[in-house]
């Protein structure tokens, strides 16, 4: 081995993991914002009614702004030892089971609203 | 059927003739019951590892293997339950177009194909785990996890 060629330490993010990771928070992204969308919307809807949200509409609301940035979290975590390939499904999965948890917080959110009214 | 000369049957040993006596057939069909008693058995002469542990290892496969298919079913439901639940009334009028403009469209498109992804979780979930996961206790406690984790509250909540 030439000594032109540094040694790279095994925890050094490969550069192909590196875009799998980026790729998969784009779409993380795309889900942050939407639940950023709701929590403006709902504000912004209570202001026009001259009410303020309640605890309950503020803890489900502030639910759906963490679901996308735990589930990259944790995706990150569980594959930071694991290779690009096992990187992008671990992505795949977390993201699949942070949409369906989004639609569980907007449904749980529904039904709560819908009770109040 | 005719009857037929076994494989085994030693060259110069004459088979009987189709219409022999009946007591000849009787024998004939005895006697091939008896080689093929006598022969031996492949799966009897492999070593046995673990010796009476096996039985119990194989009781335990099978429970494995039962709740593998209770859990592969829970996930066929659940993600039953997310079709019903994530296209329909309630959830599904966040779905929209809008005013058709290029953006929105965009967006729409965008958002179905990240439904898509949301109902498909349960299937997704169970894939991914029983391929990457080796089996055991641990593979099936990922997909009890997953099973409790993607519970269509959707269809639960939503009147």
């Amino acid at each position: 081995m030439s000594a032109a060629v540094a040694p790279r330490s095994p925890r050094a993010p490969r550069p192909a993991k590196l875009a799998v990771a980026l790729a998969f928070s784009l779409a993380f992204v795309w889900e942050l914002l939407g639940a950023v969308s709701n929590l403006l919307a709902w504000m912004q809807f209570a202001a026009l009614a001259r009410a303020q949200l309640s605890a309950f509409a503020w803890s489900v609301l502030l639910a759906g702004l963490l679901v996308p940035i735990l589930a990259f979290a944790v995706a990150l975590v569980v594959a930071r030892q694991r290779g690009p390939g096992t990187t992008a499904l671990v992505l795949l999965t977390s993201f699949c089971v942070s949409q369906a948890l989004t639609l569980s917080v907007l449904a749980i959110f529904e039904a709560g609203i819908s009770t109040q009214r | 059927m005719a009857a037929s000369p076994p494989d085994d049957q030693a060259p110069g040993v004459e088979a009987p003739a189709v219409g022999a006596s009946g007591a000849d057939a009787l024998r004939w069909a005895g006697d091939e019951d008896e080689r093929s008693l006598a022969r031996p058995v492949r799966v009897a002469t492999q070593p046995s590892s673990g010796g009476g542990s096996a039985s119990v290892r194989g009781g335990t496969g099978a429970l494995a293997l039962v709740l593998f298919g209770v859990l592969a079913g829970i996930a066929a439901l659940e993600t039953v339950g997310w079709v019903q639940s994530a296209f329909g009334l309630v959830l599904g009028a966040s779905l929209t177009t809008g005013s058709g403009t290029v953006l929105e469209v965009a967006a729409f498109v965008i958002n179905l194909v990240f439904r898509v992804a949301g109902v498909a979780a349960p299937l997704v979930w169970f894939a991914v785990v029983s391929w990457r996961v080796p089996a055991g206790v641990r593979r099936l406690g990922w997909l009890a996890f997953g099973a409790l984790l993607l519970v269509p509250w959707p269809l639960v909540v939503v009147p």
